[in-house]
């Protein structure tokens, strides 16, 4: 909001602010544009942004089904959640979808960008658009389809499965397997995506590199880490931030929509929405915790993928 | 020029987002706002009983009084999923309803929370007045027994908050053809023979029950290969249907003293070596249970479980599964992918051995005034109109709903309910009945009471990778009793 104003400031009226070195804004004209233009911008930041988490920070100390009166009592919310089974349930799921739907979507994107971008693949163009087809659905149909490929009564695993004469009970009835479906959806999901991000970031990498590697006699395996790599990883460095938040964010949805919760299956926001109508003070030291720990994984990933960005 | 239409845009901006919240607070005018449920009893019934509301005398005087020509009724419906935010969204936007036709144990607790907060209208005196048109009084009309539990009264103190609305029986739903009875007395055999063969003897107690379970058992190679021709013993839609099961369960197997404890929370009640006999009977289930069963047992699948009871739409194989706990609305709901020709059965739940009485839950909808309506002595004539016989038709008719009153199944088999419907009621014959809900408590936090009792078996119990029968029963138990004494310490007397 800052910036915003400060390059609008510099935009309007260079050519005073150089007759007041102080930089104090005399011309008071220029001070109500400012508040103008700012003003209704930053009022519906903080109504709307701003109070509403404050807001969640001071519910979360209370005590209050959103019906009768609410009962403020510190931070007995939280020292329920922290010693809650199911909480610990939906964290390590959490945990283990950031990991490994980031780790397969982006090695995924990363690999058919890399393949689809400069290789003299035939028919790049639909390859892209196939790829980029799951991302247009809405989550509810993603897991509709999901949910029907699993469904032990009429899922084309089943089919394959009568096929072998092998017994199909469903994947999402399996505690071992239902965190694996739910990956599977996502990554599906958002594959494409981001590989039309990457791709972008790879159209702009010079050829005269690539064809420099070729002569040296560098293979396109090789090429792909020190070339392409490299050179793209301000945008995946971007990207993945982006997508650490969103799996917090989506995870919710397909949760919601394949399982409801069972067998294990909560995430953060899904145990949140679970007490959002009966306990919504105890839901709100979730979402507390959840904005707190979006917060703190962003931070650790930027530091941790902090590199010198390559000029070409 | 320039500078003046910016501040005009930033002017209207600011105005409108505040004219918005503003906005929020607009108050209610109606002369009555009714909220209902609208799932398996169908969306008509409440307009087509407030349409015959307005031509009671009553509602007439009312008119008249007020100067007005005809009721101005808002009615909210919606869905298990959606009738509590929207009845939430209308307390907050000053238009509490009058009258609610919600339930206890949904989603959101929304009944419990109108308890919690003692938002609900005392009814107590309106049993003392005639139902419209008649000369029974409200307490008289309704079908003894319904009115002394938690579900009613809440808060155990003698005094009516909610009233029954529907009551149907649920019990254990099955095929009709693959059974015979064999009536009571001698030695139950699983498999019929002669014009019975094919068919399966309809068991009467547990031992029977499980019998019939391990015969089948064999027959599917302990359920590695479940087909309509050797199908499983049981089913369930979701891991909610358990709650009347376990009310029954419990009631059969321990009497209704203990079953009244239960409800009240009381200390060590789950530990009781009776109450443990109704609880490893759900455990037990595990080991004949339905293979796709868990898998399916949530808002997408819990169909596709019970039509594992059914067969294939088309009536070609026959289902996966014999019995599966459910209530009146099922055959209604499975319509549509039911074989023409297929023949519902429904059957109170086993009882613990031949001298003892089997329990049927009574699933008991409720009705209830809330304390915030703008009018409330409207409210009070509408469910005095409810109960009468006039009511009572229009429900059965629009609602294929039994309300509870002395006559009601009279009345509802000349308004069109099915004989198989009617049918349903006998199983109170010769039987137990007990109705279920837990005593009012304030919330404990981090834990849903519900989910402890029956939300969560899907997980803990029949999902469960490791533990034997005895480790999953203790483990449940230690969930409960820990639970129990959370929510005993937070009863509301």
């Amino acid at each position: 909001m800052e910036e915003q104003a400060k390059v609008l400031d510099t935009a309007m009226g260079e050519g005073e602010m150089r007759q007041n070195p102080s930089g104090k804004i005399k011309d008071k004209g220029k001070l109500v544009f400012t508040l103008c233009t700012v003003g209704p911008s930053l009022l519906l930041f903080l109504v709307f942004v701003v109070v509403p988490v404050f807001y969640m920070f001071y519910t979360s100390l209370l005590k209050w089904d959103s019906i009768g009166e609410p009962e403020f009592q510190w931070f007995e919310n939280y020292r329920v959640l922290f010693s809650s089974d199911g909480f610990k349930v939906a964290f390590r799921n959490t945990l283990f979808l950031i990991f490994f739907v980031t780790l397969f979507t982006i090695g995924f994107a990363l690999f058919f960008a890399a393949v689809l971008s400069k290789g003299k693949t035939k028919g790049k163009t639909f390859f892209r658009i196939v790829f980029y087809i799951p991302n247009i659905l809405s989550i509810v149909v993603i897991s509709a389809i999901f949910t029907a490929i699993l469904s032990p009564s009429y899922g084309v695993v089943n089919a394959i499965a009568n096929l072998f004469h092998a017994q199909y009970t469903g994947w999402l009835g399996n505690q071992k397997t239902v965190m694996w479906c739910i990956v599977a959806a996502m990554v599906w999901q958002a594959v494409g995506y981001y590989m039309v991000m990457y791709i972008a970031g790879m159209d702009s990498v010079p050829d005269h590199l690539y064809e420099a590697a070729d002569l040296e006699g560098c293979s396109r395996f090789r090429q792909f880490f020190v070339i392409t790599l490299p050179l793209t990883w301000e945008v995946i460095r971007t990207t993945l931030t982006f997508f650490i938040i969103s799996t917090i964010n989506m995870s919710f949805l397909f949760v919601d929509a394949m399982t409801q919760g069972e067998l294990n299956s909560h995430v953060l926001l899904s145990y949140m929405y679970e007490y959002f109508g009966s306990q919504y003070g105890y839901a709100m030291a979730i979402g507390t915790v959840v904005f707190v720990f979006a917060y703190a994984v962003s931070l650790i990933v930027q530091a941790l993928t902090r590199r010198e960005v390559v000029e070409y | 020029m320039k500078k003046k239409l910016i501040a005009l845009f930033s002017a209207v901006t600011v105005l409108s987002s505040t004219g918005l919240l503003a906005a929020c607070g607009d108050g209610s005018d109606h002369d009555l706002t009714i909220a209902f449920l609208a799932g398996g009893r169908g969306e008509t019934y409440v307009g087509a009983l407030v349409e015959a509301f307005e031509q009671t005398t009553w509602a007439q005087e009312y008119l008249t009084a007020n100067e007005k020509e005809s009721l101005d009724v808002e009615i909210i419906p919606g869905g298990g999923g959606v009738i509590e935010d929207s009845v939430r969204n209308a307390i907050n936007s000053d238009n509490t309803p009058d009258v609610l036709f919600l339930n206890y144990n949904m989603q959101n607790s929304t009944t419990e929370a109108f308890v919690r907060a003692r938002q609900l209208v005392d009814l107590t005196d309106l049993l003392e007045e005639n139902v419209y048109g008649e000369e029974t009084t409200l307490g008289d009309k309704l079908v003894p027994g319904l009115l002394s539990n938690y579900t009613t009264q809440p808060y155990g103190d003698g005094h009516t908050y909610t009233l029954p609305a529907f009551y149907s029986p649920t019990g254990l739903w099955y095929d009709a053809s693959r059974f015979y009875d064999d009536g009571k007395g001698d030695e139950y055999t699983p498999a019929g023979t002669g014009e019975n063969a094919g068919k399966y003897e309809l068991p009467k107690t547990w031992a029977e029950f499980w019998a019939l379970g391990d015969y089948l058992n064999t027959q599917n190679g302990n359920l590695s290969s479940v087909t309509g021709n050797t199908p499983a013993l049981f089913t369930y839609p979701t891991a909610g249907y358990f709650d009347g099961f376990i009310y029954s369960a419990v009631a059969g197997m321990a009497g209704t003293d203990k079953f009244m404890q239960m409800l009240g929370y009381a200390d060590g009640i789950w530990e009781d070596e009776d109450v443990q006999d109704a609880l490893e009977i759900v455990v037990r289930l595990k080991d004949y249970l339905e293979p796709n069963t868990v898998a399916q047992a949530n808002t997408d699948g819990f169909q596709q479980n019970q039509q594992a009871v059914i067969g294939s739409a088309d009536g070609t194989t026959k289902g996966t599964a014999l019995f599966v706990p459910n209530g009146d609305w099922l055959p209604g709901e499975m319509a549509k992918s039911t074989p023409e020709g297929y023949e519902w059965g429904f059957m109170p739940l086993p009882s613990k051995d031949d001298n003892t009485m089997s329990y049927v839950n009574t699933y008991l909808e409720n009705v209830y005034l809330h304390t915030d309506g703008s009018n409330i002595d409207l409210a009070k004539q509408f469910l005095l109109f409810y109960y009468s016989d006039q009511g009572a038709a229009i429900v059965a008719r629009e609602a294929s709903a039994i309300i509870p009153t002395q006559d009601a199944l009279e009345n509802a088999k000349a308004n069109g309910i099915s004989d198989s419907t009617i049918d349903l009621y006998n199983a109170y014959d010769g039987n137990g009945a007990v109705s279920g809900s837990f005593a009012a408590t304030n919330t404990v936090t981090g834990v849903i009471w519900n989910d402890v009792l029956y939300n969560d078996l899907n997980t803990n119990v029949f999902g469960a990778t490791t533990g034997s029968t005895a480790e999953l029963l203790a483990a449940w138990t230690e969930r409960l009793e820990s639970a129990s004494d959370q929510y005993r310490a937070q009863i509301i007397k």
